[in-house]
């Protein structure tokens, strides 16, 4: 793209990014095309609701939520829950994508092992998770640590699926190549098969933050005391609509922050890719 | 210096077996340029590998040095018609891999590597990933790569193979001038038979199914030489008809139906 041989030419004078960035420009329209959708849905919603073509008591309305999710903040009772979810969601995505990572790359890495292991493989990632939950309440409690394993149990097979794959896929010349150079088995692995799989890897990292998300919340809807998972049951349960949506609201903002910062990882292990060169 | 010795390899394939190498025998001496040539599937891609010790002879062995060679030789220098540069390291981390791989620090081996980039020209390119390098850059950086390793033997397999003529041209000029310098034993694998007279001391020429040495022609061009200019020299007409016949008695070479 226009960015393609940016370091190669960086010695040239840069006469047009002066004059005009095109990349900056495009920002600019970003921004102010996500306010634009973000004003209109909300004006829409509003609107709708106070001309009574939707029902209040369904689908709440912006102002309302707004109201609930200021006084949540005010009391302070938002960043408790919000803080429970938050570290539930954290926690169940780490401990699974380096479980699910190494032990994808162990597979990778063995022959026979990986045959052996995987109707078994197959058996437990057809299983629904959220149908596992009530046993890790069983088995970890109400606290955290049920949340945690219900999350980490989704985000493991996906990470395991995308690495092992990613490293079954590396291309057999580099290998020759790289194991011409002199290099041991486990070079190879670790020099060529695991960076070449990173693409792999990351794309499984992006989903995971969204499935670990899920899994959290189905561990708060199943047993849990505190967390935004729970808010949300909870207001369901008292036909409290504008609770469900201020919990609905904040854990798109929380997705949406998630996957910001996984994007900027991104950006950076795969810089060498020419999509992401900068 | 190199020795080949009734070296036999077979292949089994769903269709059955195939001899690959059917008892190949010759010697490289020690600063040759030996270039193996024939059409394709005449093994010749595998006796690189069995030099290299990537794969082993089912009869036979090669001796580099007088040593057997059993496992990959720390001594041979391997590059291919494709580019096989990591993708996701720089240009320097590229050239500076082997030298990593055998456990020289990097205060050690960034010296290697500069003298390297500055002795390939690609010393403005130091951080570049492969994507952002032309066909010619990346072989150059893959040549830096293997000589940063500092082989007695380079074995190259069609390295110029993919490139656009005028880039191949280059890059054989280059290769004669870098070997000045660096004064290596080469084993070379091309079906373009011009780029076989060029570089060579001694072409070996080979037939397929089952792989066997056909003959070998000394080419009597002086050194130092240029690519263009051995072109003009009045006995490359008859070496080439001479190879030529070797690979393809019947007249078409292989390599004009291409």
């Amino acid at each position: 793209m226009n960015n393609r041989n940016s370091s190669a030419t960086s010695n040239q004078p840069r006469a047009s990014v002066t004059a005009f960035d095109p990349r900056r420009g495009r920002l600019g329209q970003l921004v102010w095309g996500r306010i634009a959708v973000f004003v209109a849905v909300v004006t829409l919603w509003q609107l709708a609701v106070g001309l009574k073509w939707l029902d209040a008591y369904f689908v709440s309305s912006p102002g309302a939520i707004a109201l609930r999710l200021w006084q949540l903040v005010i009391s302070g009772r938002l960043f408790i829950h919000l803080g429970i979810t938050f570290w539930e969601v954290v926690l169940g995505f780490l401990v699974g994508a380096v479980l699910g990572v190494s032990c994808g790359m162990a597979m990778a890495a063995g022959r026979i092992v990986p045959e052996i292991l995987d109707p078994y493989i197959m058996a437990l990632y057809g299983l629904p998770r959220a149908a596992l939950a009530p046993l890790f309440v069983v088995w970890f409690g109400i606290g955290v640590a049920s949340k945690v394993a219900v999350g980490a149990s989704i985000v493991f097979f996906l990470c395991l699926f995308s690495t092992y794959s990613g490293m079954r896929l590396t291309d057999t010349m580099l290998l020759q190549a790289v194991k011409a150079l002199g290099a041991t088995k486990r070079q190879l692995l670790f020099k060529v098969r695991v960076p070449y799989a990173m693409p792999w890897i990351i794309a499984g990292l992006k989903s995971s933050v969204g499935m670990a998300l899920i899994g959290t919340i189905v561990g708060e809807f199943v047993a849990a005391s505190r967390g935004i998972g729970w808010y949300i049951a909870y207001a369901g349960g008292s036909y409290d609509t504008t609770g469900v949506m201020v919990g609905l609201v904040v854990l798109g903002v929380m997705s949406v922050v998630l996957n910001a910062l996984l994007r900027r990882v991104e950006a950076r292990l795969l810089k060498w890719k020419p999509e992401f060169a900068v | 210096m190199l020795e080949i010795m009734n070296v036999r390899k077979s292949f089994s394939t769903s269709q059955g077996s195939f001899e690959a190498l059917d008892d190949v025998s010759f010697k490289v001496a020690e600063g040759e340029f030996v270039t193996v040539v024939g059409p394709s599937g005449c093994g010749k891609s595998t006796l690189l590998n069995i030099v290299a010790g990537l794969i082993q002879p089912d009869r036979g062995q090669v001796l580099l040095r007088g040593e057997p060679v059993r496992d990959v030789s720390r001594a041979t220098g391997y590059t291919f018609q494709q580019s096989t540069l990591l993708p996701w390291r720089t240009v320097r981390d590229n050239v500076g891999l082997g030298l990593e791989l055998r456990g020289v620090p990097l205060t050690e081996r960034q010296p290697v590597v500069e003298r390297l980039l500055e002795q390939v020209g690609l010393a403005q390119f130091a951080d570049a990933f492969p994507h952002q390098l032309s066909g010619g850059m990346a072989k150059r950086a893959e040549i830096a790569r293997v000589l940063a390793i500092d082989p007695q033997v380079l074995l190259m397999d069609e390295p110029f193979g993919a490139l656009d003529a005028q880039t191949k041209v280059a890059m054989q000029n280059y290769l004669l001038h870098l070997l000045q310098n660096f004064k290596k034993t080469v084993l070379f694998i091309t079906h373009d038979l011009d780029e076989a007279l060029i570089l060579s001391d001694r072409v070996i020429t080979m037939r397929a199914r089952p792989g066997r040495i056909r003959g070998e022609h000394v080419i009597p061009l002086p050194r130092p030489r240029d690519a263009r200019q051995a072109h003009t020299d009045h006995r490359f007409p008859d070496m080439l008809r001479a190879i030529w016949d070797d690979i393809e008695p019947s007249g078409t070479p292989d390599q004009v139906r291409r």
